[in-house]
Order: structure tokens, then sequence, then C-alpha cells
């Protein structure tokens, strides 16, 4: 059987693409996988056309060790790349991952956002519009129960926290310890057996209204979350692949993490077998992803 | 969503039949008979459910039974144990038994919330996490699918291969059946039972923290404490197996402290059957904890319950044990293993021998005993086989800083630095009543062991490499919550019981 040149499908739609589709496919595929980091020299050095500057600037000439970060962004769970040169022209980054509309990220401890920078800005992202600022009271309030991005490194670690520029932990351990260590100097060591229990639940309790009112507006704003609505969206197109398999047995292509974790969880209800073996290859060959025939299956 | 919660209700019939089956000292709420018990009786009646739903489903399937007539056999279980246990204590229906406190029903009201929110973010969010996704729930999907699944190990697809295979097919088995129950395979369905878990938790620890005593509210904290940590609430929507292993083990303790031996070795056999991890980690601090307790009480209280029924519950982890030992790392390797049973087995009897065990064996009313003696040999076996397959494939390196690095990350982060702020602060003002206890002794005991066992692991293991990363270690220390604070309270509860005992005595 003669190698097929075109998939059957394609990661933008049930019907096969039109020639110039797997190529875009692939660069749009491709742009959302891999991850180019950003050098600020680079971004220093301007626009990369004529009008098209590569970044955004948020700030200049701020005091960082005070000052939050304000963005209003259209979509979270992207990765982006914060920059600031110091006075002596040395520039830092760090990374922060984005939240949909008017958000604050506090980048207070992080290292080196101390001093005053020069510049700040956003790479990658010209148009945005946000500010470097000290956080009036509201948003110290606000600071805490905001939305955290839904992201795979959520099972291995609560995202900080934090509050009038301390980590969100500090203050519920000197919360804890503070009111043990006032019933126990009004009433004695004895009065421990009822003070930590109670300064537990006060502590966890008021950390449980902040967890809640942030989760629910991480489930609220699931959708407008970049790296969950790829995963929906290629979710429900290796589910279309995996049908159109039907009862055939398929051959897996490698893919990235986590597409390629996804597209073999889709299949496992499918027959996948080795490449000498299957009747289909799913496959990334020819610039798209689809399900062709096994060329070498008649062999 | 409908399929989640036939299949809920049929382990929840099962779990109640076979909680009812067993024997129990003590009753929730006060109400010996009753439909409506306390929490912890409700919560241990799922997870009992949970563990003999798939065991048995394992042994079906192991035995060359298909999936679709394991689902049908399941519901079938659940009637004869209900029965079965309605015609050996008829049922008196209590309703919410004698009363019932604000703080209680806030507790309630709570959770309630919780356990909506947390249905409405596994209908909402996507399955974006790792091991859910290759280790559970993509294994899950191959025995559902019945074509990229077998028990033959020399076959590619020898238990749906993504995934390590040490990892117990507990979950794989529940979700595998949730499918069929559900007619089809489901992705906020693969997280169903964790969120149940997390209710599970406040249930067994609202038992647990009452064994010592002390007033209803302190219970009620414990209880609303065990859910309000925030990392557990992530992982009640994860589709990990780590939170099983926090509700088994924290089961385990609790009916320990309740002096209810066959139930704390059931719970340790479930916690094996849900990860490998806690062979390691938490099994030889709660058998030792068990046993610790059991010689310091036996001499002022000879009605004690022995280690006979602990024992037996905890062999019933032996099928997917013996199946680990013998056919997931092979034959090649069995006889090395059960010669370090053999003296693993010969260790533990030289200890019993010390404290006179040995006699009375011979002595006593134990059949039971005996049979409990040759059960040992099972977690001896298991933590031998994982022990050493796990140094296998991590390596052994030696790493000074570990324990320093432990204590940063238990302590220096949002993760969960306030659980064990609390657990060291409460041990240590409980510690002289809890050396006076023998249950105390128990914890104690249990405190030091897993210490030692965490910081073994990652001291001299390539493990540390999980530690340097902060990611794969909080999901460890995430199993240790209900323990640490389960043991904080239990010193607390001492602590009340004592102050009370002296208000009372003349002067």
């Amino acid at each position: 059987m003669a190698e097929s040149s075109t998939p059957l499908c394609s990661i933008r739609g049930e019907r096969p693409a039109p020639q110039a589709g797997p190529a875009l496919v692939a660069v749009l595929l491709l742009a959302v996988l891999l991850w180019v980091p950003w050098t600020p020299a680079a971004s220093a050095a301007g626009p990369a056309g004529p009008g098209q500057p590569q970044f955004s600037v948020l700030g200049k000439n701020v005091p960082l060790d005070t000052a939050i970060l304000s963005m209003d962004l259209p979509e979270s769970g992207t990765r982006l790349r914060i920059g600031w040169m110091s006075p002596n022209g040395d520039w830092r980054d760090t990374e922060v991952f984005s939240v949909k509309g008017s958000h604050l990220y506090d980048l207070r401890g992080r290292p080196g956002w101390t001093g005053t920078a020069r510049l700040v800005v956003l790479a990658d992202r010209p148009g945005v519009r946000g500010e470097v600022r000290p956080p009036g009271v509201l948003d110290e309030l606000r600071l805490p129960f905001q939305s955290v991005p839904y992201l795979p490194r959520l099972v291995n670690l609560e995202p900080e926290v934090r509050f009038l520029g301390l980590p969100w932990h500090l203050w519920m351990a000197g919360v804890f310890l503070l009111l043990t260590a006032t019933a126990v100097a009004l009433r004695g060591l004895k009065a421990a057996s009822w003070a930590l229990p109670l300064a537990l639940v006060a502590v966890l309790g008021l950390n449980d209204v902040r967890g809640m009112a942030s989760y629910l507006s991480m489930v609220g704003g699931i959708r407008s979350n970049a790296f969950v609505t790829d995963i929906q969206r290629f979710g429900a197109f290796a589910d279309g692949l995996a049908a159109k398999a039907g009862n055939r047995s398929v051959s897996i292509s490698h893919l990235p993490w986590p597409y390629g974790v996804h597209l073999k969880y889709r299949f496992m209800e499918t027959p996948v077998t080795s490449k000498n073996k299957a009747d289909l290859l799913v496959t990334t060959r020819n610039g798209g992803i689809g399900i062709v025939p096994n060329p070498g299956r008649s062999k | 969503m409908n399929g989640a919660l036939i299949h809920i209700l049929i382990i929840m019939v099962m779990g109640w039949g076979i909680r009812r089956l067993l024997p129990s000292r003590t009753e929730g709420f006060d109400t010996p008979q009753g439909i409506f018990r306390g929490p912890d009786f409700w919560a241990e009646a799922f997870m009992a459910g949970f563990f003999a739903e798939t065991t048995l489903g394992f042994l079906l399937l192991l035995a060359g039974m298909g999936l679709s007539l394991c689902a049908v056999v399941m519901p079938v279980v659940a009637a004869c144990a209900a029965c079965a246990s309605i015609l050996v204590k008829p049922v008196r229906p209590s309703w919410l038994g004698t009363d019932i406190k604000w703080y209680e029903l806030l507790l309630w009201l709570v959770l309630a919330f919780k356990f909506t929110a947390g249905l409405y973010g596994l209908l909402e969010t996507p399955l974006i996490f790792d091991d859910a996704i290759t280790a559970w729930a993509g294994r899950a999907r191959a025995l559902f699918g019945g074509v990229n699944w077998s028990f033959n190990p020399g076959d590619e697809h020898f238990l749906g291969r993504p995934g390590p295979m040490d990892y117990p097919l507990a979950k794989v088995v529940f979700y595998a059946l949730g499918g069929v129950y559900n007619g089809g395979f489901d992705d906020a369905l693969v997280r169903f039972d964790t969120l149940v878990f997390h209710l599970c938790l406040a249930g067994v620890m609202w038992g647990g923290a009452g064994a010592a005593g002390g007033p209803r509210w302190v219970r009620t904290a414990a209880a609303f404490a065990v859910t309000a940590i925030p990392f557990n609430f992530t992982h009640a929507l994860s589709g990990y197996g780590d939170i099983l292993v926090q509700a088994y083990a924290l089961a385990s303790l609790a009916a320990i402290l309740k002096r209810e031996p066959f139930l704390a070795g059931l719970f340790a056999a479930g916690m094996v059957f849900s990860k490998n991890d806690p062979l390691v980690l938490i099994l030889p601090g709660l058998v030792l904890c068990f046993f610790t307790a059991w010689f310091s009480e036996r001499g002022d209280r000879p009605d004690t319950p022995g280690p006979g029924g602990f024992l037996f519950g905890l062999s019933l982890a032996a099928p997917w044990l013996l199946f680990l030992a013998l056919v997931v790392y092979g034959r090649t390797h069995a006889l090395w293993y059960f010669s370090a049973l053999g003296g693993c087995a010969a260790v533990l009897i030289l200890a019993f021998s010390l404290r006179n065990f040995a006699v009375r064996l011979w002595e006593h009313r134990n059949v039971r005993l005996a049979a409990g003696l040759l059960a040992v040999s099972v977690p001896a076996l298991a933590v031998t086989v994982v022990a050493l397959s796990q140094l296998h494939r991590i390596g052994l390196t030696f790493h000074p800083d570990a324990p320093l690095r432990l204590a940063k990350v238990m302590l220096g982060g949002q993760t969960h630095s306030i659980v064990w702020l609390f657990s060291a602060a409460a041990l240590a003002t409980g510690f002289r009543p809890m050396l006076r206890d023998p249950m105390g002794r128990g914890v104690l005991v249990l405190a030091g062991c897993t210490t030692l066992s965490l910081c073994g692991l990652f001291a001299f293991t390539g493990a540390y490499a999980w530690l340097v990363s902060e990611t794969t270690v909080n999901r460890l220390l995430l199993q240790f919550y209900g323990l640490g604070l389960l043991g904080g309270f239990y010193g607390l509860g001492l602590l009340h019981e004592q102050d009370a005992g002296n208000a009372q005595s003349p002067a």
C-alpha cells in the first residue's frame, strides 16, 4: 500500500485540512508546545520590525521592594517573562503564569526584585496594559483571594500567596503562635490543650475561606486558561482520532508532553501495538497530526 | 456522573454491611445499632467497601472473569453483605443520634459546601495531572477497554504498562468498574473517589480524635482541620493515590486508638493496596505502633484485644502483595525475597519471645494469633520486596543535608507548614501524658518511626532528587497529614483528660 501524503484529519477539525493547513497546524502546535527562552538583551534591543516592539513596558524608574505588578491579559495559564533593568544596566527576569483579566502579580521576595529598576518589561507580549506600583490597602486585601492558574504543578505544590509583602504561611504560623502564646500566658501551660486546637481551627478556617474563594475563581475562569483550553481542544481532537480508528490497531508516534500523554490516554480503549503490526499510524508526519494507513502493514 | 453515584452507592451498601458485621467496640453518637451512626462509621464503611470491592475485583479479574461480569457480581455481593448484617444485627434506626451540637452541624454544612464545590470543579476542570493520566486513569482505561491490558508479565500491555508496575490496582479496578456502571469512561469520574476520600478524612479523624476523650468540640475541630488543609483539597480533585493513603493510614491509626485491631489491620491493608510508598514509609510504623500499644496495655488490661485481629486484617493485602512479589517482580527473585522474609520473621519471633509472647502463644486462646504470626510474613515480605525494588530503581546514595532540607520543606512553605507546626506543638505539649498512656506510647513510636523512614529515604537514596525539586516530596508528606494531626490531637485529648481528672480528684 502506498503511503498517504494527507492526514485523514487534523487538529483544527474533522475534515481533511487544505494543502496549507498541515504546515500551519504544525507551526501553531509547535508554538504552543515549545517555549522559546526570552533573552533580555534581545528584547531590550528594541522592535523586531517597523513599529512592532517585542515587549510591553510596565514601568520606568520604579522602586521594586514594595512594588507589585498589575496586568490586564486576555487569557490564563500562559507562561510570561517579566524583565527589569537595574540602574547599572544589568537585566534580571522572572516568570509568572498569566491570569485572565485585571490581575495583581506579587513579585516581592523574588530574587533580584529589589532596588530601583530603570525599566520593567513584559517580554514577547506587545500591547499589554500593565504597571508596576506600590499596592494600596485594597490591593493587599485582594492579593490572597485572587485566582491561581490551573496547572499541573498544583498537584505538587501549593502556589505561594503573599499578604502585605510577607508569605501567607508566615502569617498563618504567626497568628497560630500568637493565639496559643496569648492563651498560655493568660491561663498557664494547661491552656495549650484547648488553645492549640482553637488556634489551628482559626488559622485553617481563615485560610480555607481564602483558598475556596481562590479555587472557585480559578474554576470559574477555567475556559480562559490557555493551557487548559489547549488540552481540552487536543483531547476532543484525540477522541475524534480514536473514534476514526475504531477497532483497528494503531501505533502512536511521540508528541511532546503533555500532548503525548493525552494522546496515549485517549487511545487506551483502542488496540495499540508496535508500528510493524499496526493497521493505522497516528503520526505527526507531513506537517500535521493525523491517522494514516500503515504503509508497512502489507509487507 | 450517574454511574459514579451508582458505584458509590454499591460501595456504601457493601461497606455498610461489612462494617456492621465486623467486631466493633466503639460506636458513633452513642447509637449502637442505628442507621445514622457517627461520621466515623460511615467513613469506615465506605473505605472498607472500597477495599473489599477493589480486592474482590482484582481477584476475579485475575481469575479470568470479565470486567462486565465483575460489575454484576459487585451489587450482588453488596446486597448479600447488607442482608447478612441485618440478619445478624437487626437495624434499629436512630437517625441523627442523641444530640448534635451547633459546631457539628456547622462542620456538616462546611463539608457539604466543599463537596458541592469539588463536584463543580470535577465537572469543569480537565484531567491534566500526570500520574492521574498515566498510572491511574490511563491503566484503568486500558482495563476498561480490554485491549491494552494483560496480567501476563511478558506481555507488552502488562497491567496497561504506563506508570510504575508496583502501583497497586485499587484505583485502577475502581475506575474501570466505574466506567462500566457509567456506560463509558469519563474524565470527571476518574477523580470522584479522591473527593469522597476527602470527606472520609473528616469522618475517621472525628472518631480517632475522640478516642483519648476530651470535649466534643475538639474532635469536631480535628475533623475540620484535616479537610481544611489546602493541599488536601487540591488532591481531592486530582485523581492521585496519595489522599487514599492518607485516609487509610489515618483510619488505621484511629482504629488502633479505638482498640479495634481488626479494623486497624484492614485499613492498613487498604493503604497497602492504594499506593506503593506506604509499604516502606508508613506500614512499619503502624505495625510497631500497634504492638507497642498492645504490649504496654495488656499488663493492665488482660481483656485487651490481641494482635491476631490486626494481623488477620493486614493479611487481606496478601493477594496484591503476593502478585507483586511473584508476578510483577518475577519468580527469579522470589526465592531471595522469601529468604529475606524468613529473616524478618525470625527477628519478629525473637522480639515476641523477649516479652514472653511465645509462652502465651501456646497457653492461650489464640488460634487467631498463630494465624496472625503467619500473616506477619505478608507485610515483612512486602516491605522487603518493595524496599529492594525501590532501592534498585532509585539507587543508594548518601545525602547528609537531607534532614535539614526536609525540615525546610515541611516548615518553610505554603503547602503544609501549619500542619507540622501544630503537630510538633501538640506532641510536645502532650508528651508526658502520652508517655504514661499505652496508646500514647504507640503514637510516639509511630511518630519516631515515620520520621526516621522519611529522613532515611531522602538521606540514603536517589529520592533525594524529589526533595531538591520540591515536587514529589510534598505528595509524600501529604500521606502523613492525618497521622500528624491525629497524633497531636490524641496528645491534647490526654491532656484534657488529665486536667479533668486532677480537677475531680479530692484535694
